[in-house]
């Protein structure tokens, strides 16, 4: 379905060639680094996946249908625990235990998104947020299993490399599936919901069903990334999984890309973890507020994101494929 | 008894306090539909303002309050001017992303300027005697002031021109477009006062609790947990929540730990939002 | 108000012929204490085009959410094809074949005409391009078909909000003010569109203040006053009723 207002199709065509292949180099490099890369690459690049799965996942549920979460972290912090509590209490193999953290995300989201997903606009903005504050206290009150606000130690295993293509393999299942849903009509169902649910619901989309479905996927690969993590990091406590800055972070880069696109997510991910990258190593003591006048600015020159800058502009086509 | 009659009033006094950050984080909501996270770092400011305002010029936290609440004032006119009138119109996430922006711009720079060290306004203690009630003297002044502000915010609310322009704002921006009301003034006053009512629940904290450049998060979460007991946009809700939050907060810290505390929180808000989403005295539409 | 009426006169009207496909059955919704619509029966046959009608506040919004399940009745059924809708979601209600234009169009702002239809289409698809391309062809909105539905004129985003209920082939339509706001040209249009469908064997309750248009668009009128059935018949009967020259003139 290209789009109408295109000046020059050409151009377009040809934005939309170069768009794809810097994609593609990127990928391509991001495959070859942990032959080639310091573990300080490797680490920083591993941090840029996980940013990039945490927004790929929250564009999902947020970017198509409208619906606001703030909590997102929950499901990354459920996915760590999981796994850590299924490595370090039940001895389980650390892939099961990452499989385990997916679904465990997901049955929270499940959980939770049902009653949640009734609420509309800010409502379910600060129900979500206090849905993921109300889990992250729990999970610190529940110290015998979860190690409290002391935290949780995994066997420490030099695992880099293998949670690195781990985590590579959750943003390209996560790109891939958010590609499938927007090239079919259930992309544009869920559009709908965003644009106005009401009609949406009238015209026979089923609502519920639809944005329960997109919720738990949502959550389930957010799960995955905290699984991943927790295996890698082999540290995990409140505090750092269930921060409300990686549900920020996951906003911001989808804002900054474009929400309810297939590629937003991935290139704000890049975009802002090179930004976030250079900033922290030059300027470490006004990094968060750094990224707050990033954040701003984003908000105000870039509202639609930059896939949306470049559409309007006629550089690559208004297609859903982007 | 004697001891849960204790919890109670002490759970009062605490929602006093919450009272002044909710109502304007309410306010806001109300007048523009905007929900301000960066609220609870405009406590955090009022909290340094203060701090720094008794440490150096050794003016005490009531005193300085002059200082603070026009200064706050001010703050909030330039951040609504510059930056929250821009995303007014549009879609929820945008401001609520610009808000937050704002509120990590704000805990960064304060994390640089006033590094992350717990610190405190060593101002009154003590506690007075009422019956075999043991009441604490900061609490009460703090409670009391904010009671005067709330007061007199609800005055202003209710008996003024700008006031009642506000709430006909908040009713319905479309209508009081209508009858003549200037509503970006109007808007711009709500978040001005509401930041410095915030400022001014800061300067209240400073003496109660440690100030630090991350304070604002819990109190921030809890005035959300105020104004969705109270009603989104409900102003005298937000006072009437506010209370009923201190005295749960309280209880339940004194049943169980302050954590599990926080949890029960958390609780009562999302309890509420399913069962009443529009609290006790929303606005029916959010 | 409605409450001198005397009986009989309400038990001539609201008749439900045999074999109707939509049957409304003891209708009522209350707002706290107002009752917006007052124990409303009708019934129509397929294939006909019928008019609501009635002044401001009458009920007749309220008729049309309660019959295509966007809000819970308080009492009574709706009945599609003889089969109970009432309890049904919105969503179940459209796909048994009732679809609806709202007073204000409700389309999807920032999805393109094409994508709007899509959107909605269901069965397999494949065929849902096909579907889409061939409902704007009907209302004539095959030029701004990759238009966003937000860029559109009013009366383009009118014909867009029906192709868009055509698109999954209901057999019951209710147009909520199709023609307000609509230039005679492209009201013309509306008016060729629903006889044409009309004549396929598609069921209209159509509501609008353009009594002119009505008149001659509607082989039957059925008139809400305070949420009560006033009178029902057809377009010349009706509008010699005193009732309802009272209702909407009188004071």
């Amino acid at each position: 379905m290209a789009g109408p207002l295109i000046a020059d199709q050409r151009a377009a065509a040809r934005g939309q060639r170069i768009y794809a292949m810097l994609l593609a180099v990127t990928a391509g490099v991001i495959m070859v680094i942990p032959a080639f890369g310091s573990n300080y690459t490797k680490t920083f690049v591993m941090q840029g996946l996980m940013s990039c799965a945490l927004a790929g996942s929250w564009n999902l549920i947020s970017g198509f249908t409208g619906y606001v979460s703030f909590g997102h972290a929950a499901f990354f912090g459920i996915g760590s625990y999981a796994a850590g509590i299924a490595i370090v209490h039940g001895g389980i193999p650390a892939p099961l235990a990452i499989a385990i953290a997916g679904a465990a995300a997901a049955a929270v989201g499940l959980t939770f998104g049902y009653p949640a997903l009734r609420l509309r606009g800010p409502y379910f903005a600060v129900g979500m947020l206090g849905v993921a504050e109300a889990i992250r206290v729990a999970v610190t009150v529940a110290e015998p299993v979860t190690g409290g606000g002391k935290g949780l130690v995994l066997p420490p295993e030099d695992v880099l490399d293998a949670a690195y293509y781990a985590m590579l393999a959750v943003v390209t299942t996560t790109v891939l599936v958010t590609y499938r849903v927007a090239t079919l009509p259930v992309g544009l169902r869920l559009l709908a919901i965003r644009e106005d649910e009401v009609a949406a619901e009238m015209n026979g989309i089923q609502v519920t069903r639809l944005k329960l479905g997109a919720f738990a996927v949502s959550a389930l690969f957010a799960g995955l990334a905290g699984g991943i993590y927790a295996w890698q990091i082999s540290y995990i406590d409140p505090g750092t999984v269930f921060a409300g800055s990686l549900t920020v972070r996951a906003i911001a880069m989808t804002m900054l890309g474009g929400q309810g696109t297939v590629f937003g997510p991935v290139v704000g991910s890049i975009l802002l973890s090179g930004i976030s990258e250079a900033l922290w190593t030059r300027f470490p003591f006004i990094h968060t507020a750094l990224s707050g006048v990033l954040i701003v600015a984003i908000v105000l020159f870039l509202p639609g994101g930059i896939t949306q800058f470049l559409q309007n502009r006629g550089w690559i086509p208004r297609s859903r494929r982007l | 008894m004697v001891t849960y009659l204790q919890v109670i009033i002490s759970g009062l006094l605490l929602g006093g306090v919450y009272a002044l950050l909710a109502g304007g984080l309410t306010l806001i909501f109300g007048v523009m539909r905007v929900i301000n996270l960066a609220h609870g770092e405009f406590l955090m400011l009022g909290a340094y303002a203060s701090y720094y305002l008794f440490m150096r010029l050794g003016l005490n936290p009531i005193v300085s309050l002059l200082l603070t609440l026009p200064l706050m004032f001010l703050i909030g006119w330039v951040a609504q001017r510059f930056l929250v009138t821009r995303v007014v119109r549009a879609p929820l996430l945008t401001s609520l992303l610009l808000t937050y922006g704002v509120s990590l711009a704000l805990t960064g720079g304060a994390q640089a300027l006033f590094t992350n060290d717990f610190r405190s306004v060593p101002f009154m203690s003590g506690a007075v005697n009422v019956g075999e009630l043991a009441l604490s003297i900061p609490r009460l002044v703090a409670c009391g002031i904010a009671l005067v502000l709330t007061a007199a915010a609800q005055y202003f609310l209710v008996r003024t021109r700008w006031g009642k322009a506000l709430r006909a704002t908040s009713q319905s921006a479309d209508v009081a477009l209508a009858c003549g009301i200037d509503i970006d003034r109007a808007r711009t006053l709500a978040f001005a006062i509401a930041v410095a009512l915030a400022g001014a629940a800061g300067t209240l904290t400073s003496f109660l609790y440690t100030v630090y450049p991350e304070m604002g998060r819990t109190f921030m979460l809890k005035a959300f947990a105020v104004i969705v007991l109270g009603g989104m946009g409900s102003f005298p809700g937000a006072f009437l929540g506010a209370l009923a939050l201190g005295v749960i907060e309280s209880t339940a810290g004194y049943l169980t730990t302050t954590q599990v505390a926080e949890a029960v929180i958390y609780v009562t808000l999302l309890g509420m939002l399913l069962l009443r989403p529009q609290g006790f005295f929303g606005l029916k539409e959010a | 108000m409605s409450g001198d009426r005397p009986a009989t006169a309400r038990a001539a009207i609201g008749s439900t012929p045999a074999g109707a496909i939509l049957e409304v059955a003891g209708l009522t919704r209350r707002f706290g204490g107002v009752i917006a619509v007052n124990d409303v029966s009708f019934g129509i046959v397929a294939g006909t085009v019928t008019g609501l009608i009635g002044p401001n506040g009458s009920g007749k919004s309220t008729l049309f959410r309660l019959i295509s399940a966007e809000m819970p009745a308080h009492s009574g059924e709706v009945r599609l094809r003889g089969q109970p809708i009432t309890r049904r979601s919105a969503s179940e209600v459209n796909r048994l074949g009732l679809g609806r234009t709202f007073q204000l169009s409700r389309l999807y702002p920032a999805m393109t005409a094409t994508e709007n239809l899509v959107a909605v289409t269901r069965g397999e698809a494949k065929h849902a391009l096909e579907r889409a391309a061939a409902s704007l062809d009907f209302v004539g909105l095959t030029a701004v078909a990759d238009e966003f539905a937000a860029n559109l004129s009013y009366g383009q985003q009118k014909l867009l909000e029906f192709a868009r209920v055509l698109v999954n082939d209901p057999d019951v339509i209710l147009l909520d003010e199709p023609f307000a706001g609509v230039n005679p040209v492209m009201e013309e249009r509306m008016v060729a569109h629903i006889h044409a469908l009309r004549d396929r064997g598609k069921t209209f309750l159509i509501t609008d203040h353009e009594i002119r248009l009505i008149m001659a668009l509607c082989s039957r009128l059925i008139v809400l006053d305070h949420g009560e059935l006033l009178a029902d018949g057809d377009p010349a009967t009706v509008r010699a009723d005193a009732r309802v020259i009272d209702a909407y003139f009188g004071t």
